[in-house]
């Protein structure tokens, strides 16, 4: 379980985030919500202990890591996992070492293995065959698709998603979203998905988390969303509500 | 006072270099378990610029030859050539000059490399996944500095000597036996501790401030060629200032 309490951060004397709380459930999708620099992004530095809070506490199943220094972190960070928004596949490493980073980092496993490893992985995310392209060679969806197998070839018990459709044209939109949805049911992952894309939310989420200039203004189920009487929150809903009841209604 | 706000930025980059140094040598003992990644790192700094390095040596000793070997001829002294030409060679012109070719090379390389890495979130996907960016990339950076500056810089030594001793046989008629022995033979201990001491302290600080201002790149593109700028510029005074140093010091010392 992921549990957030009154975190805050300052940067250059702007408050990136204020007070934030929140937890997610072992095996749940929790969605963050919001416009464009709402603070949601830093939310996941956070959690992975990359950006250290003013004030608050990270808790990772009930054990503090904010204060942990990067030494002590990184066997916290070795049981999570991260999609970043630019995906950040390392771009000197072909795909297959891409997605077998972390395994010929961290596990015993031998290189045989590792291979049967990764082609599974990319198997999972359909891209089966790519294990030599270089990251440069692979079209937007494809990069997101590799990070994804990336993300998951250590069977980390949790998945940080930094807009992970955000770019990407519906299609592979779509493919994106399923394979995050096949990942909560297949492996029963623990999710925290940062988007602004409502559509993406409510196909995911187990509940939502909407952001405002550094502050939760509204956490609660999906449905709930849609009814909370909140003027920012019918303002980020009324021009997709159309969308969102559509949505709800399938 | 914009002075006042300069000197405060320029400590804060100097603690923040002293930490990053002394967490690469706290990690220096896991360059076996990076020893794919140092040996690449020894290929790029050491066979890939052997030419940059050869050709600088192979010009200054015929420049040292020529220069002095003119000006020694005026007191009939021309034969003394090659021991000025290796005194010259072996204790500041090899060392210095494959210190600042290097400088330039290898602390352009490592900025921009490590600053590229930096602005698009790669050093943050490396902590995330639980590796730490000092061990994977500073850690293998400097051994391999320390390993190949020092055949470098013998490379660049000894080249000069040959290129200064057929100019000499060319040009002022020395002989060449002559010259190489009075070149060789002449060097004391002394000569050789200065001319190997230098390329081990101008490596050590090549690499870690290349990696200092290539792991703080913000900024995007700008800010990648704004590091390995600095790097490079940085890296440069720091040789030249460390050679005084370590002339003054050795002369003191031995």
């Amino acid at each position: 379980m992921i549990r957030l309490e009154n975190i805050s951060v300052e940067m250059e004397g702007r408050k990136i985030l204020e007070n934030v709380s929140f937890q997610v459930p072992t095996g749940h999708t929790k969605v963050v919500l919001g416009p464009s620099g709402a603070g949601k992004s830093s939310l996941l530095k956070i959690i992975l202990g990359l950006w250290k809070p003013d004030s608050g506490s990270v808790f990772v199943d009930n054990s503090e890591i904010t204060a942990l220094s990067e030494r002590e972190l990184m066997p916290v960070r070795r049981r999570m996992s991260m999609v970043f928004q630019g995906n950040a596949l390392f771009d000197s490493l072909t795909v297959e070492e891409n997605v077998g980073f972390f395994l010929r980092e961290h596990s015993q496993l031998s290189e045989h293995e590792i291979r049967g490893r990764v082609d599974a992985c990319l198997d999972f995310v359909n891209l089966p065959g790519t294990n030599d392209l270089l990251p440069e060679e692979i079209s937007g969806g494809m990069k997101k698709r590799v990070a994804i197998a990336r993300a998951i070839a250590f069977d980390p018990e949790a998945i940080l998603y930094d807009e992970p459709t955000t770019g990407l044209d519906p299609i592979n939109a779509k493919t994106v979203t399923e394979l995050v949805m096949k990942l909560k049911k297949e492996r029963g992952v623990t999710s925290v998905i940062v988007t602004h894309i409502l559509r993406d939310a409510f196909a995911v989420g187990d509940s939502l988390a909407l952001m405002d200039g550094g502050r939760i203004v509204f956490d609660g189920k999906p449905g709930e969303l849609l009814a909370c009487p909140d003027r920012f929150v019918q303002e980020f809903l009324s021009e997709i509500r159309e969308e969102a009841s559509l949505i709800m209604q399938t | 006072m914009p002075g006042a706000g300069k000197f405060k930025t320029g400590i804060l980059r100097l603690q923040e270099y002293s930490i990053l140094t002394s967490e690469t040598l706290r990690s220096l003992p896991v360059v076996w378990r990076y020893r794919r990644d140092t040996l690449e790192q020894m290929y790029l700094i050491g066979a890939q610029s052997f030419i940059i390095v050869f050709l600088a040596g192979l010009f200054m000793g015929i420049i040292m030859a020529i220069e002095g070997g003119h000006r020694l001829e005026t007191f009939g002294a021309k034969m003394l050539v090659g021991r000025t030409t290796s005194l010259a060679l072996f204790r500041e012109l090899g060392p210095v000059i494959t210190g600042l070719m290097l400088a330039a090379r290898t602390g352009a390389k490592n900025a921009s490399e490590l600053g590229s890495m930096q602005v698009s979130e790669q050093i943050d996907a490396l902590r995330a996944f639980g590796t730490n960016p000092v061990e994977k990339l500073a850690v293998p950076r400097l051994v391999a500095a320390l390993v190949m500056f020092l055949p470098l810089t013998l490379v660049a030594d000894l080249v000069g000597l040959v290129g200064g001793m057929l100019v000499a046989n060319l040009w002022l008629n020395v002989d060449m036996s002559y010259f190489w022995q009075s070149a060789v033979y002449d060097l004391k201990v002394k000569d050789l501790i200065v001319g190997f001491a230098k390329p081990v302290v101008f490596s050590f600080f090549i690499s870690t401030i290349s990696c200092y201002y290539g792991l703080g790149t913000t900024g995007g593109t700008v800010g990648v060629g704004r590091a390995a700028v600095n790097a490079v510029v940085v890296s440069s005074v720091v040789v030249l200032f460390n050679d005084f140093i370590l002339t003054k010091v050795i002369w003191a010392v031995l």
